[in-house]
């Protein structure tokens, strides 16, 4: 089967271009999962431990109006979408926030698979070795949900226009080598069957356009040939006659 | 058979650990003079080591106040607790603590902080100035100090700032010309890194805090903490406990001892203390 060099082209470089895009765009779709869930792990453990060195004197005093009003506080923050306090013993000291999220158990890390709507983090309260206190807290990730989802969409939309205009440019690159080689083998196809050849005239400073300007060359050369053996034929015809006409001269004399 | 006979083994073995339940914990209430994590880091590893001496585990608690620890302490809800003076003296009335312990050889006196590069060199120098104290019924910070500037007619303004730390803070800050403290925080603190305060006035010495426990608590866990209290100076370890909460060795106390403040009369504190 004869396969185009444009049909080659196109098929070649549009493989190379998808695997390429493929491997590029699951190395950065892993790259932002993992450090969105690193960071967020690392955000939650900050706040988590900023907030239980923060509670510390309000547990520690049980000072429980100031530790609901810390916690109420905590749970306006943008992103958090609960806080909850308890002692040593597991008694709950306050809490506020979502209240579908604060009725979930515990757990503070993550599973495989799509990041959850909500990741907790829990600090304790330890002083001199012995442990007061817990703080929880839980982070709302809905957010940098949607927005890592936004910026998937728009990295496929990318990479899609990035595949379309290659094809493109390559059909195009295809054409043009394969309609400036197309003259060329008509050039030298009527060169070869003995045909007065026309001269291509590539204007092209590269390979194709060199090819091109030395088959001129070559069908100049075998043009200038074939009119000088045209000549000396002629002479040499001229000369037989001559010599012909002679020896019947002398014949006859 | 023998299988058998090991598991039954084991059973009777785990089973008084599973019939008996774990010791109430002991409730030491401290006296907040510092901020709560402040003294729960120094008041922790005596905690730990009652716990261990007494085979029952003994909770370090305090309040976020002077006046909530009062009404804490009123309420009855710390089994053991280190309280001021004047506290002890009312709160042996009731609910009726019983002391066990105090510092030996240990007077408290109140003392009066100004800034460091203050001109005031006499209490007289405070009048018509605004001054920190940690809590109306704060004994040696509070009333001692106010018992004084009351007998030189000296006018002022209290401002009530919680605790010590934020009596010596407040000083050495310029919010307040000058603030009542006691010396053993006030030493604590310039360990901690406080600058730029100095004792202006110290006022004569009196019985100093109290280890007292609470009535409920029976005769035997009573003498038995006491003891503990007590032989704590004679250890490394416990000389070790005694430092990390800025105490001297500590002698077995009776309620007779806090006589000397039962002396001094307590209408000034009782009208400061009762709003």
């Amino acid at each position: 089967m004869k396969i185009s060099l444009r049909t080659q082209a196109v098929l070649g470089i549009g493989l190379i271009e998808v695997g390429m895009l493929i491997l590029l765009l699951y190395s950065v779709f892993h790259f932002i999962d993992q450090s969105t869930r690193d960071e967020v792990e690392r955000r939650a453990q900050s706040i988590a431990r900023v907030f239980a060195a923060t509670a510390a004197d309000d547990v520690l005093s049980l000072d429980l109006a100031s530790l609901q009003s810390f916690v109420d506080e905590v749970a306006k923050t943008p992103g958090t979408s609960f806080a909850r306090v308890v002692d040593y013993e597991g008694h709950l000291l306050a809490e506020a926030g979502n209240p579908q999220h604060l009725t979930r158990d515990f757990k503070g890390s993550f599973d495989a698979g799509d990041l959850p709507n909500l990741f907790m983090a829990q600090a304790y309260i330890v002083k001199a070795g012995i442990h007061y206190g817990k703080i929880e807290i839980g982070l709302d990730l809905r957010s940098q949900k949607e927005n890592i989802l936004n910026l998937r969409h728009r990295s496929l939309v990318i990479a899609a226009l990035e595949v379309l205009m290659a094809a493109l440019f390559s059909i195009a690159a295809g054409y043009y080598l394969v309609r400036r080689l197309k003259k060329m083998t008509e050039v030298v196809e009527r060169a070869s069957s003995g045909g007065r050849a026309q001269k291509i005239n590539d204007a092209g400073h590269d390979e194709v356009g060199e090819l091109a300007r030395q088959i001129d060359l070559l069908n100049e050369r075998n043009q200038w040939e074939h009119s000088r053996s045209d000549l000396r034929i002629r002479n040499l015809e001229e000369l037989n006659r001559l010599l012909q006409k002679k020896l019947a001269e002398k014949r006859d004399f | 058979m023998n299988v058998f006979k090991g598991h039954l083994l084991v059973a009777l073995l785990i089973w008084p650990l599973l019939v008996y339940p774990q010791p109430e914990p002991l409730t030491f209430g401290i006296v907040p003079q510092q901020s709560s994590s402040r003294l729960a880091e120094k008041w922790t590893p005596l905690m730990s080591y009652l716990s261990e001496q007494l085979g029952r585990p003994v909770r370090f608690m305090t309040a976020p106040d002077i006046p909530t620890f009062e009404q804490r302490v009123l309420a009855g809800q710390y089994d053991i607790a280190y309280m001021n003076p004047y506290h002890y003296v009312e709160f042996s009335k009731v609910p009726g603590y019983r002391a066990i312990a105090r510092e030996q050889g240990k007077q408290i006196r109140g003392i009066v902080v100004v800034r460091e590069n203050d001109t005031a060199t006499q209490l007289s120098d405070l009048e018509g100035e605004t001054l920190a104290f940690p809590a109306p019924t704060a004994f040696a910070a509070t009333i001692l100090v106010r018992a004084e500037l009351e007998r030189l007619g000296v006018s002022y303004t209290p401002k009530y700032v919680s605790s010590h730390d934020s009596v010596y803070l407040s000083v050495a800050r310029g919010f307040v010309k000058a603030g009542g403290g006691i010396e053993r925080t006030f030493s604590s603190a310039l360990e901690s890194g406080l600058e730029g305060a100095r004792v202006l006035w110290r006022s004569p010495g009196y019985t100093p805090h109290a280890f007292a426990v609470h009535p409920d608590l029976s005769e035997g866990d009573k003498e038995k903490i006491a003891d503990i209290l007590v032989s704590l100076s004679e250890t490394e370890e416990g000389q070790g406990l005694l430092g990390g909460v800025t105490l001297k060795a500590l002698v077995s106390a009776s309620d007779s001892d806090w006589d000397d403040v039962r002396r001094l009369g307590l209408d000034f504190i009782e009208a400061e203390a009762t709003p």
